[in-house]
């Protein structure tokens, strides 16, 4: 039996659409609970896992940000530049620090202007991220970098394991940077959790005249989200480099809405003060495995942005239907209340 | 620059107040009480006068005029729905999804209805059914955004970016990704036509879609109920405006604007693809904020967005004129263009909020001598 409490949850569906979708794709190709298949699914999460985790927590202190794949494609680019104009050998970890740097900056802009403005965190971004696009492109005449300096191309030839499925002798191998996205995913788990900032995201998203009476500080909640928005975006950018063995800054043009779609089919209300790791981790392994599995269904792939436009319907419609109805029922509720006792009659004459 | 234009207390009260007299009364129907069209119509003046200065000899021909004229309707119309779900305090994310749709499926009924060799008289009526039909699919697509904002509670953002992957990707699937192209050849004679090379069909339309527009916003009930809804949905629900049909209404006007804005670049590019003005939902956004339209919903107005419009094309043609500069190079002013705008108004709204206060001290300490502190 299903209990009742874990029916009204969202993760519960989100799983429950998953197993559905794994099931039917065992079903039609008897490929899906390969080693090499699981292995490539989970490689194909590391990126927009961890953005996704950033942006859930954006998202949940009741902002939006369409500017970090922009601002991963600055900071990737210039300390790729950076270290190739070094001849840098040291260690990678010096790349990820100026890469993260930068995004951190830049990140810190978008909750300045953010908390300052008090206009849509979208509309600011939005700007925020067109800028750094152009400045990219434009100013640093940004191409395919295909030599990699050689601390980063290392770190891409490291595996975890490599599999070999049997069957059809293809195989996959998890590289190294998977522990990022662990990482990042318990970290992001611990500050909402475990943390009076993970308090103050709640609550700043919840009500922030709310949260600001009760004592949070709304100026450094804003910059931290989006200050670890940023980070982690130039953190990911690298961490692509290193995935893909080269530099592609256009190749993350148009990714925000492929997050901002996993972050809300996870369950995060875009209203802000609701939303969860777990319920996030899922919506990104949905929306990772319908871009990867189609084609095992024998779907072609212009399909894909179809069926992620009927998943993002479905899957936002289906809680913002139950919020309307909880509405709805709640207002009957205290307006039979006021009638029956007259107060609410009372309550508005005896006003002032 | 205020970004607070117009708002609904405004609305129809102009003629009164205004003083009598041609010039005088349109400076003071146009400037006086709107602060913000005034630094548009300067922003315009500065960099209509600034490319005429660095190049006469190109900006400053009849062509090169009337290029401008041709290539802004498309994005424009898309502009003014845009700006109609913003007055609303939503976002029409899909407004570019919508325009490659009707512009495709416009595309594949034009393909089979005009053969070869058919004769002009049925091409001209095909032409206008695909016009009827590119109104109907926006209609279709506006009430998807309309009703999934209205009747099921999702965000405007996120109900419009569905809307937009939906529609989109069927967009996508029905032509694989590939482009629709043997156009018949009288939907481009007819939509880049120049009429006495001076008035291009296309700003015909953009024309007659912003009066429309216009006298809805200013003229019409519907008007006064998005103004009221955008400033405050509670207040207005309370005052007996059916809020979900306003929505719904606005969110139909956006589609059918996008839908003819689709038939548009069908007609420039003479072919159809799902791809086609990836960058126009962005662009049509930023013409919203510039032309003084509050993203927070209740203000805004046609004329705002129109000098807006005005004020890009003369930019990104500008741009064009100076082969050393990269295309990119766009993306980034505009996205300057965008948070300085923001900013601006800010400031200029704290600056007026505190010479308010310092009025209303100044009164009060006039009118009681001594209680003043």
């Amino acid at each position: 039996m299903i209990p009742g409490r874990l029916l009204k949850r969202n993760e519960f569906y989100v799983f429950a659409t998953i197993a559905v979708f794994v099931a039917v794709i065992e079903f039609q190709s008897g490929q899906f609970f390969t080693n090499n298949n699981i292995a490539d699914i989970a490689r194909s999460m590391i990126v927009p896992g961890m953005l996704a985790m950033g942006l859930m927590m954006e998202i949940i202190a009741g902002g939006i940000d369409v500017s970090f794949p922009s601002i991963a494609m600055l900071s990737m680019y210039s300390s790729i530049l950076i270290m190739r104009s070094m001849n840098y050998t040291g260690s990678a970890v010096f790349g990820f620090a100026v890469s993260a740097g930068i995004g951190l900056c830049l990140g810190i802009i978008n909750g300045i202007l953010v908390h300052w403005l008090k206009l849509p965190a979208f509309i600011i971004t939005l700007g925020t991220g067109s800028i750094c696009r152009g400045f990219t492109q434009a100013v640093l005449r940004s191409r395919n970098i295909s030599i990699l300096p050689p601390p980063v191309a290392a770190l891409g030839k490291k595996y975890l394991f490599t599999v070999t499925n049997a069957e059809s002798g293809l195989s996959s191998s998890l590289p190294v940077v998977f522990i990022f996205l662990i990482a990042v995913v318990i970290g992001t788990a611990f500050i909402l959790r475990y943390t009076i900032l993970g308090r103050g995201i709640y609550a700043l998203g919840g009500d922030s005249v709310a949260a600001a009476r009760a004592g949070f500080n709304i100026l450094g909640t804003e910059l931290f989200v989006y200050g670890f928005m940023g980070a982690l975006s130039g953190f990911v950018g690298l961490t692509r480099t290193v995935l893909t063995g080269s530099c592609q800054p256009a190749s993350f043009i148009g990714y925000e809405m492929t997050i901002i779609a996993a972050v809300v089919l996870g369950g995060t209300r875009i209203s802000g003060g609701t939303g969860t790791v777990t319920g996030t981790l899922l919506g990104t392994l949905l929306l990772t495995m319908v871009s990867n599995s189609l084609i095992l269904l024998g779907i072609p792939t212009y399909w894909s942005k179809f069926t992620v436009g009927v998943m993002i319907v479905i899957g936002t419609g289906m809680s913002a239907w139950q919020a309307l109805k909880g509405k709805t029922k709640l207002t009957s509720v205290v307006a039979e209340r006021d009638v029956n006792t007259g107060e609410g009659a009372g309550r508005c004459g005896n006003g002032s | 620059m205020s970004i607070q234009g117009r708002g609904p207390a405004a609305v129809g009260t102009d003629r009164k107040t205004a003083p009598a007299g041609g010039l005088s009364r349109i400076y003071g129907t146009f400037f006086r009480r709107e602060p913000h069209m005034r630094s548009l119509a300067l922003l315009f003046a500065i960099s209509f006068a600034a490319l005429s200065l660095l190049r006469p000899s190109i900006f400053l021909t009849r062509s090169y005029l009337v290029n401008i004229l041709y290539l802004f309707p498309e994005y424009g119309i898309l502009a003014l729905g845009m700006m109609l779900c913003m007055i609303s305090g939503g976002i029409d994310l899909s407004v570019t999804a919508t325009a490659n749709m009707s512009g495709i499926l416009c595309a594949m009924f034009l393909v089979r209805a005009v053969p070869a060799g058919s004769s002009a008289a049925w091409g001209s009526a095909m032409l206008a059914a695909a016009v009827l039909l590119a109104l109907v699919i926006g209609f279709a697509c506006g009430s998807l955004c309309g009703l999934l904002i209205s009747k099921i509670g999702i965000p405007p953002i996120l109900a419009t970016l569905g809307a937009s992957d939906l529609i989109l990707g069927g967009a996508v699937a029905l032509t694989r990704g590939s482009a629709i192209s043997n156009l018949p050849p009288i939907l481009s004679s007819v939509g880049s036509y120049i009429i006495a090379d001076l008035i291009p069909v296309s700003l015909i339309t953009f024309a007659l879609c912003a009066a429309a527009v216009d006298f809805f916003l200013r003229r019409s009930t519907f008007g006064m109920r998005l103004f009221m809804l955008g400033a405050n949905p509670k207040a207005s629900a309370f005052s007996g405006v059916n809020n979900d049909a306003v929505i719904c209404r606005t969110y139909i006007t956006s589609g059918m604007l996008a839908g003819l804005s689709g038939i548009l670049m069908c007609a420039r590019f003479n072919s159809a693809r799902a791809d086609f003005g990836a960058s126009y939902t962005m662009q049509a956004i930023l013409i919203c904020v510039l032309g003084g339209v509050n993203p927070n919903g209740g203000f805004g107005s046609v004329r705002g967005v129109t000098l807006a419009i005005l004020i890009l094309q003369i930019l990104s043609s500008g741009f064009n004129m100076f082969p050393g500069i990269s295309n990119f190079y766009r993306d980034l002013i505009w996205g300057l263009v965008l948070i300085l705008v923001m900013i601006c108004s800010v400031l200029g709204n704290d600056l007026r909020l505190r010479r308010m206060r310092e009025a209303l001290r100044k009164e009060r300490t006039a009118f009681t001598p001594g209680s003043g502190r």
